[in-house]
């Protein structure tokens, strides 16, 4: 975020007063802190002094008033600073990225665009979780237990999410997977899979940025699903449209692919913007 | 050192904590010092963005460079990003909002939090931080310390003159939390009911809390969901003991009898 600079010009008027400018001081020390904003994660004296347009002298005791109150300390090496920890107490509207809040209004959307059930999923570790859902009427896809986790080769919703990954990380996950029929009688439907059935998925959205497909296990449900990338491809989350074969077959879902797109595409381009989290997808020890 | 300073860093800490929009009259009456001089040290607070005017009102909130400080403050504990999923995991199996706390002086602080699925909602700020005696997700880091630090953290809140428990009475609590693995809070607007903090152990100590009424007080331990719960935090718990770089955080070289919080 930018974090605007300070002018601290000497002489600068205040428009009350007339004369210099009486609050000099606290422009400077303001001026110090806001430095603190960049992407350094220390800045010493010299830097600072020369950053700022100020001497060494009244950089130092800017720091000190600083250092005094938590708004700086030392870092480690004992020479430099660091931003302190009194800043984060500085209670503020974080305006935190939430996707559960960023997506819901499109999940509604997706809904009443299908009538059929719709989900949000991402990625915990090496599962997938759904994190949110709306669960169409009547004969419908169902959702599973609240926050239950589905490894990431199982399903073909999880290996949509497997696909935003490196084909390293890919690779590494599968590796560790093994044998990859372990969970079969959990989940039917991905039942005797081999890594290459997985790789041949994974192609498949990358292809075509979405991946539908059918579900014989489960009343013959049909999918589609679509990836939610931040700016460098990584994963966020995964939006999914399921229903029954009859009413949400191959036809349905190409005539309704460009309103989906189209209710999908803004959200997808907020994601872009924001940093998805890490994923580790090594197996802890 | 300059006056004019610090007077600035207690009125941007006084729009801080106001939970609406000021202006100088209730500034200046909170501080105890003139409207004149809280609109210069509001000028230059102003100019550096830290506070802005509220709807072009004489009343002022939190400026964008507050935000840009905090979350650069934020994004260099590791453990923030790596732990989000789960607190999404966990805040959508409970319905209640997740959040993590990690140890900060003899303080937790709160850094980490996904929104439950529940309309209602009295989550703090990310940033809110408590004495280590105070709340589940403190009590956890507490108890879990390791011998000593119950004292340590005792001896240290005497002289800073904060008010705590009795050491027997923390003692006797901190005794039955290593015993549960777990930490409760009774919820102020939900009687009976209680959040529940459970222990993220690695290299340090931290906290994953579900803070809403989700646990029947007198029987904390009874909920059908709790295993399931525990299981997510021990798949974050797995995670940073295997990296334990995870659980760097910048003020790690500090004493923490240094960290003094408002």
């Amino acid at each position: 975020m930018q974090i605007r600079a300070l002018s601290t010009r000497p002489g600068r008027t205040d428009g009350a007063s007339g004369g210099r400018y009486r609050n000099q001081a606290a422009l400077r020390v303001l001026s110090v802190l806001s430095a603190f904003g960049g992407p350094e994660r220390s800045l010493g004296v010299t830097e600072l002094a020369r950053r700022l347009g100020m001497n060494k002298n009244m950089v130092h005791r800017a720091l000190t008033t600083l250092a005094v109150e938590g708004y700086v300390t030392r870092d480690p090496s004992g020479v430099r600073y660091q931003l302190g920890y009194r800043v984060l107490t500085l209670a503020g509207d974080d305006d935190e990225f939430d996707i559960r809040a960023l997506a819901r209004p499109v999940l509604e959307e997706l809904h009443a665009l299908t009538g059929e059930s719709v989900f949000l999923s991402i990625i915990v570790g090496r599962s997938r979780v759904n994190v949110d859902w709306i669960e169409a009427r009547g004969r419908r896809v169902s959702a599973s237990r609240r926050g239950r986790s589905v490894p990431l080769h199982c399903t073909k919703m999880s290996r949509a999410l497997l696909a935003c990954l490196s084909n390293r990380e890919i690779a590494e996950y599968l590796a560790s997977a093994e044998p990859l029929t372990r969970y079969d009688a959990l989940f039917p439907e991905t039942a005797d899979a081999t890594a290459q059935d997985v790789w041949d998925d994974i192609a498949r959205v990358r292809r075509d940025g979405f991946i539908t497909w059918r579900n014989p296990q489960q009343y013959s449900a049909n999918y589609i699903a679509f990836p939610l990338l931040d700016g460098h491809g990584r994963p966020h989350a995964l939006v999914t449209v399921g229903g029954p074969l009859e009413r949400f077959g191959p036809d349905r879902i190409d005539g309704l692919m460009p309103r989906m797109r189209a209710l999908i595409a803004p959200l997808q381009q907020q994601c872009r913007h924001v940093a998805a989290a890490p994923v580790i997808v090594e197996e802890a020890a | 050192m300059s006056s004019s300073a610090r007077r600035a860093l207690r009125i941007l800490e006084t729009v801080g904590a106001a939970e609406r929009p000021v202006g100088p009259t209730e500034i200046g009456r909170a501080l105890g010092i003139s409207a004149g001089t809280v609109f210069r040290g509001l000028d230059a607070l102003e100019r550096g963005g830290y506070v802005a005017r509220f709807q072009a009102s004489a009343k002022y909130v939190l400026g964008t460079s507050v935000g840009g400080l905090r979350q650069n403050v934020l994004a260099q504990f590791a453990i923030r990003d790596v732990c989000m999923p789960y607190l999404r995991q966990l805040a959508f199996a409970s319905g209640e909002t997740a959040s993590l706390t990690v140890r900060l002086g003899w303080h937790g602080v709160r850094i980490a939090a996904a929104p439950g699925t529940n309309e209602v909602t009295s989550s703090p700020p990310l940033g809110t931080a408590r004495l280590l005696s105070d709340g589940c997700a403190s009590r956890v880091i507490l108890a879990l310390l390791g011998p000593g630090s119950a004292a340590a953290f005792t001896a240290w809140a005497h002289k800073h003159r904060q008010v705590v428990p009795s050491k027997a009475a923390l003692d006797r609590d901190l005794k039955k939390i290593r015993e549960r693995g777990l930490a409760v809070e009774e919820t102020a607007f939900a009687r009976g009911r209680a959040a529940l903090a459970l222990p993220v152990r690695g290299r340090a100590i931290a906290a994953i809390s579900i803070e809403g009424p989700v646990l029947d007080l007198r029987r904390p331990e009874s909920h059908d969901d709790l295993p399931h719960w525990r299981e997510i935090v021990r798949s974050v718990e797995r995670l940073v003991q295997a990296r334990p770089a995870l659980f760097a955080g910048p003020f790690d070289h500090l004493d923490p009898d240094t960290v003094v919080l408002p």
